[in-house]
């Protein structure tokens, strides 16, 4: 009698059957729907923009994005842009942080329930939650109304209709977008390198500064790329929240678009700030390419 | 920190157990490893072997009994307090870190001076032979490779219990013989207690001081390879290590003669001393203790087969023989003992000698 020699459930990292290939047809196939898609959806109205923007009344010229060099005002909104995207995507990636990492660490019954909670306000319109924002952090909103009552000597806050108030609703918008890849990216770290590490000898905040984050730092990369690109196309949020002065680029697009109905000026707005967008992607894949 | 160099630390387990909600991991286990020795965990998926070695690392808490590391209980201290090394099956290596800095990393954590990690390292990269490959990543290593890294890194702080969760069940067959030299080459220079952990039981056979065979969350024997491979205590213990032609015999007296009877009254070997007649017992053969004998020869125990089966591992040949009883008996011998020559269906006289046949103690059977 020989006792078969099983296998052990500890099992091999990385097994799961992956098709090496699919066959050429196949995946044209399946792209053709997607690039359909984007043809229609994106390229097109791109390069319908494009056009536009090199298109001004007396035939080609590059007149619009001249305009746009020499304007105050493009340069003022653009900086503001960049300044509020940055600080709402570092926001969210500060406040993402923590949450995806205490996701990673629960059960995976437990962390689907967490993750529903942070899809919750991904779902909810922009608008409800921008009204929302207004009864919590206006100037009668329960946050001051809660300040007053505790003899909060500075107050009210002015929390809304100004940068601060794009500022949060903009970072509380993108927080699902930037703890979906950090969970990615602490899920495949082996659980067994921070049960080695604490046998080493390593306490959690040796194990979180030393293993954690430079094993997350690429899947953080990507977060606050994709927070920022959309912090700088954000459209109803800055409308709805923001003061007068703080416009924001895609603001500055439509009031082109329907006050001035400045079309190559519009187009060459969307552009440019298309081009910047492309450029920083491309940048930040050189910078952040995986370690591992 | 313990950093309790050069000898083994002893490891005492007094009725440790271990339930995953409700459900039995461990049961009570009490058994002490001595200082320096090399003790393997073997057993079949789910007896428990990782849960208990886990238990030693501090990495899962036992819901009852004592831990103890020589004269110091260390049930509740935490798994980085503990000074141990662990080697995994997946090598567990840090993936950002070159191999210097993955050796490195325990060293640096006990906050040991730079020069002095520099020379550490080198030395146990050495002890490896992968000092030429200190700048690479992990994933720029072979299995094997990686493997020795993992190992050098367990041993940089030197530990005195060193524990290993199956380290060779993820390299091929001739890796894993060349690396099994080299772990016990370093248990014997170290002199570190070793618990280790494997399915394989040439494995833990070739390795160990002793061996701990475990079945269901239980130990069922605690032996050395030798006594756990001739003097099994159990059916469980016979079937698990190497192949066992087990017997359900009786003892039976005849002319002042007392010995085993297997089914169909063969003769199997001399009854074990103090048994009463009439008794059951298994009996146990080992196949390569099974000779075909030639028309001249004898034997104190005989039998006649016919051949059904024929297998032939190159130097081994294994033959199945169905005696008249209707029971298969295994035979492994080397090829060319007369072994190669019978072909299936042929009849074969076989024998073995008294010595050959163990009975099983009586609660096993
Ligand atoms: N975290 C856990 N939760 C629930 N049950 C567990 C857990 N870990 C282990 N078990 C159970 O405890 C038992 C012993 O598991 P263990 O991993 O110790 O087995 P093993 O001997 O190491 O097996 P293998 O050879 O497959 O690695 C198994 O029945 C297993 O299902
Ligand atoms: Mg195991």
């Amino acid at each position: 009698m020989l006792l078969a020699r099983e296998g052990g459930t500890g099992g091999l990292p990385g097994l799961a059957f992956v098709p090496r290939r699919y066959r050429p047809t196949a995946i044209a196939g399946l792209l053709t729907p997607g690039i359909a898609v984007m043809t229609v959806g994106f390229l097109t109205p791109l390069a319908i923009a494009l056009w536009t923007s090199l298109h001004g009344a007396g035939g080609w010229s590059i007149d619009a994005y001249m305009a746009l060099a020499g304007s105050t005002l493009f340069w003022r909104v653009m900086s503001g842009t960049f300044q509020i995207a940055l600080l709402s995507s570092i926001a969210a990636l500060l406040l993402g942080y923590p949450l995806a990492l205490h996701m990673s660490q629960r059960s995976p019954k437990v962390r689907r329930v967490l993750m529903m909670l942070v899809l919750i306000p991904f779902w909810t319109s922009i608008l409800v939650k921008s009204y929302a924002f207004i009864v919590l952090f206006g100037r009668e909103g329960l946050l001051n109304q809660a300040l007053r009552a505790w003899y909060f000597p500075f107050g009210p806050l002015d929390l809304m209709f100004n940068r601060t108030g794009v500022g949060i609703a903009m970072a509380h918008q993108v927080i699902p977008f930037v703890v979906f890849p950090l969970l990615t990216s602490m899920l495949q770290v082996d659980r067994n390198v921070y049960r080695a590490a604490e046998i080493m000898g390593a306490s959690p905040y040796t194990i979180f500064w030393r293993v954690t984050l430079p094993l997350t730092l690429p899947g953080a990369a990507a977060a606050f790329l994709i927070a920022f690109t959309l912090g700088l196309g954000a459209y109803i949020t800055p409308a709805l929240l923001g003061g007068r002065r703080d416009l924001m680029i895609a603001n500055l697009i439509d009031f082109r678009l329907r006050e001035t109905l400045d079309w190559p000026a519009a187009s060459a707005i969307a552009i440019t700030l298309t081009g910047l967008v492309c450029a920083l992607i491309a940048l930040a894949r050189r910078v952040s390419r995986p370690q591992h | 920190m313990a950093d309790r160099a050069g000898s083994g630390t002893p490891i005492s387990f007094r009725g440790i157990e271990k339930r995953f909600g409700g459900v039995s991991a461990l049961s009570p286990v009490t058994l002490d490893i001595e200082p320096g020795e090399f003790l393997t965990l073997l057993g079949p998926s789910g007896s428990g072997k990782t849960t208990l070695l886990n238990i030693v690392a501090g990495l899962v808490e036992p819901s009852a009994g004592q831990l103890w590391f020589g004269e110091q209980e260390v049930t509740d201290l935490p798994a980085r307090e503990r000074g141990v090394g662990m080697v995994f099956q997946n090598y567990a290596l840090m993936p950002h870190l070159s191999v210097f800095e993955n050796i490195a990393f325990p060293l640096r954590v006990r906050k040991i001076s730079r020069a002095d990690i520099a020379v550490r390292v080198k030395e146990v990269l050495q002890l490896v032979g992968m000092l030429s490959l200190a700048d690479r990543r992990p994933r720029q290593l072979s299995g094997g490779q990686q493997q020795r890294v993992s190992i050098a890194r367990c041993l940089v702080y030197k530990p005195s219990i060193v524990l290993m969760d199956e380290p060779l069940g993820a390299l091929d067959k001739k890796l894993r013989m060349q690396l099994q030299l080299e772990i016990k080459r370093l248990h014997e220079q170290l002199g570190f207690t070793a618990l280790y952990v494997t399915h394989d039981q040439d494995e833990a056979m070739s390795m160990s001081d002793r061996i701990c065979l475990m079945d269901g969350g239980r130990t069922v024997q605690i032996s050395e390879p030798t006594e756990l491979y001739f003097r099994p205590q159990s059916s469980f213990a016979a079937g698990f290590l190497g192949e066992a032609n087990l017997f359900e015999a009786t003892l039976v007296q005849q002319n002042g003669h007392a010995f085993l009877e297997g089914a169909g009254g063969l003769r199997l070997g001399p009854a074990p001393e103090g048994a009463r007649p009439g008794s059951r017992r298994t009996a146990l053969l080992r196949p390569e203790n099974v000779r075909v004998l030639a028309t001249d020869e004898s034997a104190e125990n005989e039998a006649i087969g016919q051949v059904s089966e024929v297998a032939f591992f190159g130097g081994d040949t294994r033959l199945t023989v169905t005696l008249p009883s209707g029971m298969s008996l295994v035979i492994r011998g080397s090829t060319g003992h007369g072994l190669v020559k019978s072909g299936r269906g042929e009849t074969l006289r076989i024998g073995w000698c008294d010595s050959a046949v163990t009975a099983l103690p009586e609660q096993s059977a």
